[in-house]
C-alpha cells in the first residue's frame, strides 16, 4: 500500500457520436490514447492530468482555471478529453473538461478527483488498508492483493 | 504554463472577458462556444457546448468552452 488507491486509465481525446444515437461512441481514426496509473484523491475537486499525457494524446484546449493546491495557487490550462478504464470495466466517460498542471510524483500522469469519484461509490477501508469501488452494473472493482500482479500484465 | 500554451485561446479569452458583463444578464449558467473572436453560440451544458464546438471545428482544433458565472470558479486539488 505504498502508494494508495489507483486506477489504470486510457486518456484519449473526446468520444463523440450523433447527439441522441444509442450507439457506443466509437474513436474516429488517428485518435491517440495514452494508458497510465491515475492516483484517486478524494482532496481533488477536479481529475487533473500532467502536460505530459496532455502532448502525448494532443489535447485541445479548451479554456484556463485556477487550481489551489498545496504551495498556493496556479492557473491551469483545461482539456477536453476521454476516460477509459480498460481493467476495471466502469463505464467510459466520452468527455470530460481536465485541468493540467505537474502532480508533485513522477509515477502519476493523472489524479481522479471527485468529479470522476461522484460517479462511482468509492469504499475505503482503514486497517487493512483495502478499497472497493462500486458503479451501477458494473461488478465492484477491489484492489489485488498486495505482491500479486495489479494489472493482471 | 509554458509561452505558447499561454497563447493558445488568447484572442477567445479576451473576447469572453470583453462580453460576460453583457451575457451575465440574459446567459448566466450557460456555456458559450467561441473560436477566434465570433461566438458560435449558448447550451445548457459543456457537453452540448463541447459537441457544437467540435462539429463546427473539428475536434482536434481549440475553441473556447466556457461558462458564464459572475465568479471564475476556483478548484482545490490536493
Amino acid at each position: 500500500m505504498l502508494y494508495g488507491p489507483r486506477l489504470k486509465i486510457k486518456i484519449g481525446q473526446p468520444l463523440l457520436r450523433p447527439q441522441g444515437a444509442q450507439s457506443r461512441a466509437v474513436p474516429g481514426s488517428g485518435l491517440r490514447f495514452t494508458t497510465t496509473d491515475a492516483l484517486i484523491d478524494t482532496g481533488a475537486q477536479r481529475t487533473i492530468l500532467v502536460p505530459e499525457a496532455v502532448q502525448k494524446v494532443g489535447l485541445s484546449k479548451i479554456d484556463e482555471t485556477i487550481l489551489i493546491r498545496v504551495g498556493g495557487e496556479v492557473k491551469a490550462d483545461v482539456y477536453a478529453a476521454s476516460l477509459q478504464f480498460p481493467h476495471s470495466g466502469f463505464r467510459t466517460i466520452e468527455m470530460i473538461a481536465v485541468p493540467c498542471c505537474e502532480v508533485p510524483h513522477p509515477l502519476f500522469r493523472c489524479l481522479l478527483g471527485r468529479d470522476v469519484l461522484s460517479r462511482w461509490i468509492f469504499t475505503y477501508d482503514g486497517p487493512p488498508g483495502t478499497w472497493q469501488i462500486s458503479e451501477a452494473a458494473v461488478s465492484s472493482w477491489v484492489e489485488p492483493p498486495d505482491g500479486s500482479d495489479l494489472w493482471g500484465e | 504554463m509554458a509561452a505558447h500554451q499561454e497563447s493558445r485561446l488568447a484572442v477567445e479569452l479576451e473576447y469572453f472577458a470583453q462580453h460576460k458583463a453583457k451575457w451575465l444578464a440574459h446567459k448566466t449558467g450557460q456555456y458559450v462556444v467561441i473560436k477566434d473572436s465570433e461566438p458560435l453560440g449558448f447550451f445548457p451544458s459543456f457537453g452540448s457546448a463541447y459537441r457544437a464546438g467540435a462539429a463546427a471545428y473539428g475536434p482536434s482544433t481549440d475553441f473556447l468552452v466556457k461558462q458564464v458565472l459572475e465568479h471564475e470558479p476556483v478548484f482545490f486539488v490536493f
